[in-house]
């Protein structure tokens, strides 16, 4: 592709200093925030021009620039085409060289600044389309097209995804669930790719489309569960240290006897039996035995048959089918439940990779896997431990060597690990109100400059903007809609009240009234 | 050093607040009541106005100086807002640089002014009287009779109505161009006749000159009719003091002298007027009575005078003073037809005022200024600087 600048349109002039980085430019129209725009340079082997993004636009009027102007003053102003005075100033980040980003896919970014007066273009949609259209068959998946310049398509590269992590950041309502949906359709079926979705609300529909989307009922093996799995199922905080004695002992008598190697579909029953003879053995400490004895009680009630399955697969495969997306539906459990089955799945396919690698295919689980975990803040949350935020920094450290990705999807940021989010390389925010979390999200990412985290309160629903390497360059993105319906809508509240008061008419005119039976 | 003067005026505090306090003040009271009329304006929009005003700056480098002048006309007309700048930037060398520039940008203005005519009403910030006085080469009697002796001789005599036409011509051709690179015909007749050694500066001076008073007189004839004036020139300040000579001031009296925008803002605070004075052109007399010149300059200005007064149109508002430019030639407006003129345009100016003055006026003070920071744009682009100004040594530019 040739770069003909006479072909450009001139958006304006540079204007002030100038850095290797940053320009402030005059403008002919408001420039767009997100827009992209092209930079002269003298020409050097890189070509002569740089790809800028606008990060700042602003309209002033000197007119106008009056200290204690009141409404009267603005009005006899406007009777003199106030508008005559306007100047508009944008202000951009320079990203990287047009030609190398083209031609080789290069990000090579300037480091040297722009002349003052140099020219500043619109970046015109063939260039753009030269920078971020991509294809499927070099594991790139289209996930939408550039806000300020519709009809460019933006694609993403699922390989960069998986070896450095993703987050998905917004609040509620502003397009998270579409944006995994449109990721994992197109994952699954342009790419064959294999994906986990942790569904903490049982929201998840036919997110890839019926015979590529799986459901998978959260089951474990009784006699697979480590102690501190245990711990965690009955809620044996370290304050409970005498029951988490007991337990410890009976966990390790069944192994040491081979009680649990034999008899592993009544490893609960006989865990329960052998704490049981602790009472009378350890009648000092009978209050404590019993306490435990209720909670493993509790536990079998409410989940043995079911999570704690002893027809639970014993294999991989079985849980996260290659080529297909795999939900684990965990809306019907505790979350310290849901804590102990997200991450005995997650470090059993860590393991299960490792060995895949390790035996260069002899053995393990054979393909690489994007585990989507939604409500990230509750599972790998910031102030306090659980198991899967232990199995979380290994796969985030880990997970590049061995084909394990992390999707972290979040409507509270600043309640997510700081060091998970910060291992998640590339980064779709959506919109974020909230100081807090945007100053999070920002402390956690390389490239979101403070213009940039400006504009995430002002993201319309489904508006993105992309970090990290598994874009070219950051964009600011209109998701597509995703093309099966991959959530449970909201409830439509009033339709829901008048659908009942219309049965409720039906089913009183069909009531015949009592007194007139009685004549 | 803002110390050292603090100390010295808080020393010297109850003496400066003595002199306020203790000036009389009530001989000019009488002058005030005699003078001033109330009058509440009604609010007018006129359907046409227009509003000019000017600046310049310059950038002094050894041996010569960058100057830049700006005339800004800008009117509204028919719904229709026309801007009208008039500019220059060019170097001169030395002497009466201040004055030159000073003429250019009166000239600048009197152009503006001249492109946006036509309105209902046309408003000039600064004093009719102020321009017509004669440059510094000018200032004696012998000297401008001996500039347009050696202009005639030099030039030939009938050259002043080559000199009128060529500035009408020239006025005409620039009525709707935007950019004028040239828009002083003194100029190029400067350079195309060789008018360029120092002896020369004496007809130069005497051609910007009557230049401005040419290109005024095309604007006060355009704006000026038998029956009704269109034109009002506007200071915001002014040392006038027509109307505190007329003050009765005994022999035992000590009164401050103060100019009469000071006296009228000192003794009222309503809205109002003070009766009008005719004021004669008295600095255009010094031309001439005969030949081309009391043709084309002085017979023009003999029949026209400045109805001055002084206004305030909102409560507690500026006191601002305007000058109304009126022919006299035939006895002149009545008093009665004079403070109905300074009533419209009162009622004029009451629709268009923010904070008691005009806003056209606020608009095209703050469009035609001429920064410290444009000039140094300016000797930036064209290459002068950065260059030996002698200010390097304060790490200045200029």
């Amino acid at each position: 592709m040739v770069l003909d600048k006479g072909k450009l349109n001139v958006l304006g002039h540079i204007v002030g200093e100038t850095s290797h980085s940053k320009i402030r430019f005059t403008s002919l129209r408001p420039p767009r925030v997100g827009e992209y725009v092209l930079v002269e340079y003298p020409p050097s082997s890189n070509g002569d021009l740089v790809l800028g993004i606008v990060e700042r636009s602003n309209i002033g009027n000197p007119s106008l620039m009056v200290e204690g102007i009141t409404p009267r003053y603005v009005e006899k102003a406007e009777r003199l085409n106030l508008e005559r005075n306007n100047y508009m100033i944008g202000q951009a980040r320079l990203l990287g060289w047009v030609k190398p980003l083209i031609k080789d896919r290069k990000l090579i970014t300037p480091n040297y600044p722009p002349k003052p007066g140099a020219r500043v273009y619109e970046a015109s949609p063939e260039v753009l389309r030269g920078i971020f259209e991509r294809s499927p068959n070099e594991g790139w998946i289209r996930i939408g097209e550039l806000v300020n310049h519709k009809g460019v398509p933006v694609y993403v590269n699922v390989s960069s995804i998986v070896s450095r992590h993703l987050a998905i950041l917004a609040v509620t309502g502003a397009g998270k669930s579409n944006t995994v949906g449109v990721l994992v359709d197109r994952i699954v079926n342009e790419l064959d790719g294999t994906v986990l979705i942790v569904d903490m609300h049982n929201e998840y529909l036919e997110i890839a489309g019926p015979g590529k989307t799986r459901i998978v009922e959260p089951k474990m093996h009784p006699a697979n569960l480590s102690l501190q799995e245990y711990y965690n199922l009955l809620r044996l905080d370290p304050q409970a240290s005498k029951q988490r004695m007991y337990l410890r002992k009976a966990y390790r008598e069944l192994f040491q006897k081979g009680i649990a190697q034999k008899e592993p579909e009544k490893f609960l029953e006989k865990l329960e039996e052998l704490i049981e003879t602790y009472l009378a053995k350890y009648k000092g400490d009978a209050k404590s035995i019993s306490d435990l004895l209720n909670k493993l009680s509790e536990l079998r009630e409410r989940y043995e048959g079911r999570l704690l399955s002893i027809d639970a697969p014993t294999r991989l495969e079985q849980v996260i089918e290659p080529g297909m997306a795999n939900i684990i539906k965990l809306g019907d459990v505790d979350e310290e439940v849901a804590d102990v089955v997200v991450s005995h799945t997650l470090k059993w396919l860590l393991e299960e990779r490792k060995d895949y690698v390790m035996s260069s295919g002899g053995k393990g689980y054979p393909v690489p896997v994007l585990v989507v975990v939604e409500e990230a803040h509750v599972l790998i949350p910031r102030n306090r431990s659980t198991l899967t935020k232990n199995v979380a920094a290994r796969v985030a450290r880990e997970g590049r060597k061995f084909g394990v990705g992390l999707a972290l999807v979040s409507q509270r940021p600043k309640n997510i690990d700081e060091d998970a989010l910060s291992q998640t390389n590339n980064k779709i925010i959506l919109k974020l109100v909230e100081p807090n979390d945007k100053r999070y999200v920002q402390n956690a990412s390389e490239t979101l400059s403070e213009e940039l985290m400006d504009m995430l309160s002002d993201l319309n629903v489904g508006e993105a903007i992309l970090l990290g390497m598994m874009t070219p360059i950051p964009a600011l993105v209109k998701i597509d809609k995703a093309k099966r319906k991959t959530t449970g809508s909201d409830i439509m509240v009033h339709l829901e009240w008048r659908k009942w008061r219309e049965k409720q008419g039906e089913l009183e005119a069909e009531t015949p009234d009592p007194f007139d039976l009685m004549n | 050093m803002k110390d050292y003067l603090l100390e010295i005026a808080l020393r010297k505090a109850g003496i400066i607040r003595s002199r306020v306090s203790e000036a009389n003040l009530e001989p000019l009271r009488r002058v005030v009541e005699e003078y001033w009329k109330p009058y509440e304006p009604r609010e007018i929009e006129p359907a046409s106005y227009s509003a000019v005003d000017g600046s310049h700056n310059r950038v002094d480098f050894k041996g010569y100086t960058l100057y830049a002048v700006m005339g800004y006309g800008l009117a509204r007309i028919n719904d229709r807002v026309v801007e009208a700048p008039v500019g220059d930037v060019d170097l001169l060398l030395p002497p009466g640089v201040s004055e030159r520039i000073q003429l250019y940008r009166e000239t600048a203005e009197a152009i503006a002014a001249y492109k946006v005519s036509r309105s209902d009403l046309l408003m000039i910030d600064g004093s009719l009287k102020a321009l017509l006085i004669h440059p510094r080469p000018l200032a004696g009697e012998l000297a401008l009779r001996s500039a347009i002796n050696k202009a005639e001789e030099r030039l030939g005599e009938e050259f002043f109505q080559e000199y009128w036409e060529g500035i009408n011509n020239g006025l005409e051709g620039i009525r709707g161009e935007s950019l004028v690179v040239d828009p002083f015909y003194s100029k190029k007749i400067i350079f195309s006749r060789g008018l360029l050694s120092s002896d020369d500066r004496g007809i130069i001076a005497l051609l910007e000159y009557v230049e401005k008073l040419m290109v005024l007189r095309r604007v006060l004839e355009e704006n000026i009719d038998e029956d009704r004036s269109r034109i009002v020139y506007i200071s915001k300040t002014s040392r006038t003091m027509e109307y505190f000579k007329k003050a009765e001031i005994g022999e035992k009296d000590v009164v401050p002298v103060i100019s009469d925008i000071l006296l009228f803002t000192y003794f009222t605070e309503k809205p109002g007027y003070s009766k009008p004075l005719i004021i004669p052109l008295e600095e255009v007399k010094r031309l001439p009575d005969t030949g081309v010149l009391a043709r084309i300059i002085r017979g023009f200005y003999d029949e026209v005078g400045i109805a001055l007064t002084f206004t305030r149109i909102i409560e507690g508002g500026p006191v601002f003073k305007l000058e109304i430019p009126v022919r006299i030639a035939s006895g002149g407006p009545s008093m009665e037809e004079l403070e109905s003129l300074i009533r419209r345009f009162m009622d004029y100016m009451k629709g268009l005022e923010v904070n008691g003055y005009p806003y056209p006026l606020i608009e095209v003070d703050k469009a035609s200024k001429i920064t410290r920071g444009d000039m140094h744009t300016i000797a930036q682009s064209i290459g002068l600087l950065p260059q030996i100004t002698g200010r390097e040594v304060l790490e200045e530019w200029f």
